[in-house]
């Protein structure tokens, strides 16, 4: 763990105008299993969205998590913001896929959302910190389900305030990982749409198994199987979509 | 039933009793709303059988070698603390042997305290009182104690409740926002320690886990929030120890037992209510 911190520090080149830099990543969750990922390389751009396409258990979210600091790699170097990402993560923004919540778990919406601010001294005041939120909530189009629990929500309403948590602290790049799943179909465009309005220039990687989803954000598509390789796509189907992230699709070479 | 009540409320012991039950009821209901959302129930029971085995080395240091000052309870915290720290340690690195560690505390730490209760020179006490409790023991010193324990784990909680919030509903989230899991996990543990010594006193080691879930199990029903579900628990804990304690005298029942019970029925009626 130490090796890849020394090495994580030590900042790729380029990684002062990239956003997040990955350089000859392999990550395997025990030493003596083989890897998840093998040598991936990787930049976003600052501003830049990088949509992340392939099958169930081809590493993506995996990668993302990676890129987050979430998991230290067994070999390689991340960069995030020009840093470390342990150092800079707060700086970022990151929608999961799910969250294992209970139910009845007491929370509301209001707090989820506030708990994007955690470790901000900058918005360290009550009335600050309320402003921003309500802000925020407002933007997201969830304000009237403010002091609603949490877990009462339907999917896509979570969705909705898992992105209003991640976008609260005005995060420099967003992960989404999935954004759309567990949301019907009409939601999902007004998600699209949500996530179109909000970015305002910022770099995003997106994991998604949604052709519609790539579609709107189609400028820069990989397809993660093990290893990482870029796709040429300027439009996206469903049937290209299938065979990039499953339909007997063979682990990259 | 006046006059019985009237009595009761006249007697020292119930007094001392009704001040022990309402203390270690605002440890429970705070501490218990932590372990029921996060879902440390296991581990707290870990915590609540290996105290037997702090109460043990107390008494039998006590007794032995003539050391008055050490109350058994402060065997019990110094075991429940260095249990929690211990399940905290290995969870965090090898979490696959967690429930094996639980299970070692459980059942040695029992082990353990019989044994050392056992060899106590001229040991007279009931040994059910430590397993089933008996808050007609509380005194002065029990009281003094309950409250400094309430002191601590109701400033550890205002002063942290947020990140212990984030902990408990999304932990990688938590720590992706720079909140240091992992130690606020340890101090979580250690809160959840003291809280089972608070409420071995009114039920004992192996009835204590209801008290610390079942009133913050009943009252997730009922709140939106987390301090809202603290609130009510521990009003919650209030109302069935009172109501526990008060049959108990009446009907000339062992008061820990029917508390527990009280704690129970409430749950299941709220649940069904509730559905």
């Amino acid at each position: 763990m130490k090796d890849s911190a020394l090495q994580t520090a030590a900042a790729p080149v380029g990684a002062q105008t990239a956003a997040a830099e990955v350089c000859h990543v392999t990550f395997a969750y025990e030493r003596r299993e083989d890897p998840v990922l093998r040598d991936i390389s990787l930049t976003v751009r600052r501003g830049q969205c990088v949509t992340l396409v392939g099958p169930n258990g081809g590493g993506k979210t995996t990668l993302l998590k990676i890129m987050l600091g979430l998991l230290e790699p067994t070999v390689g170097s991340v960069s995030l913001l020009g840093g470390p990402p342990q150092k800079s993560r707060h700086r970022a923004g990151y929608v999961p896929q799910r969250i294992q919540c209970d139910a009845l778990f007491p929370i509301t919406v209001y707090e989820v959302v506030e708990m994007g601010l955690l470790n901000r001294p900058d918005i360290a005041g009550r009335g600050a910190r309320r402003e921003r939120v309500e802000q925020m909530l407002q933007t997201t189009g969830i304000a009237e389900l403010s002091s609603r629990p949490f877990g009462s929500l339907s999917g896509g309403q979570q969705q909705r305030a898992l992105i209003a948590r991640a976008l609260v602290s005005d995060p420099e790049i967003l992960f989404l990982d999935e954004p759309t799943t567990a949301v019907d179909p009409a939601s999902r465009a007004a998600l699209l749409d949500l996530l179109d309005h909000t970015r305002q220039g910022r770099a995003m990687v997106l994991v998604t198994h949604d052709a519609e989803t790539v579609e709107r954000f189609i400028e820069a598509v990989y397809c993660v199987h093990r290893t990482i390789h870029h796709h040429p796509a300027t439009r996206m189907d469903s049937s290209l979509l299938r065979h990039m992230t499953g339909g007997g699709l063979a682990e990259h070479d | 039933m006046t006059e019985a009540l009237t009595a009761m409320a006249g007697s020292l012991i119930f007094r001392n009793a009704l001040a022990a039950l309402l203390l270690a009821g605002v440890a429970g209901g705070t501490v218990g709303t932590y372990v029921v959302t996060r879902r440390l129930g296991y581990i707290a029971g870990g915590i609540a059988h290996a105290i037997l085995g702090g109460i043990g080395a107390a008494e039998y240091l006590r007794v032995t070698f003539g050391w008055t000052w050490l109350h058994p309870l402060w065997g019990a915290v110094g075991a429940a603390v260095l249990a929690a720290l211990l399940i905290s340690w290995v969870s965090q690195r090898w979490r696959e042997r967690e429930d094996t560690l639980i299970g070692l505390l459980w059942s040695a730490g029992m082990a353990a305290g019989i044994l050392l209760l056992y060899l106590t020179p001229g040991y007279g006490r009931d040994l059910n009182a430590y397993l089933f409790g008996n808050i007609l023991m509380a005194g002065r010193r029990e009281i003094v104690m309950l409250a400094a324990l309430d002191a601590v784990i109701a400033g550890t909680i205002a002063w942290y409740y947020r990140p212990f919030l984030a902990l408990c509903f999304d932990a990688e989230y938590a720590r992706l926002r720079g909140v240091p899991v992992e130690r606020y996990y340890s101090l979580l543990l250690v809160l959840t320690a003291l809280t089972v010594v608070a409420l071995t006193v009114v039920a004992g080691v192996v009835l204590s886990i209801a008290l610390l879930t079942l009133p913050a199990a009943a009252s997730c029903r009922l709140a939106r929030r987390l301090s809202g579900v603290m609130a009510l628990a521990v009003l919650y804990s209030a109302l069935c120890g009172v109501a526990g304690m008060v049959i108990s005298y009446l009907w000339n029942l062992p008061s820990g037992p029917v508390i527990v019970l009280m704690n129970g029925i409430g749950y299941l009626v709220l649940v069904f209510l509730r559905r």
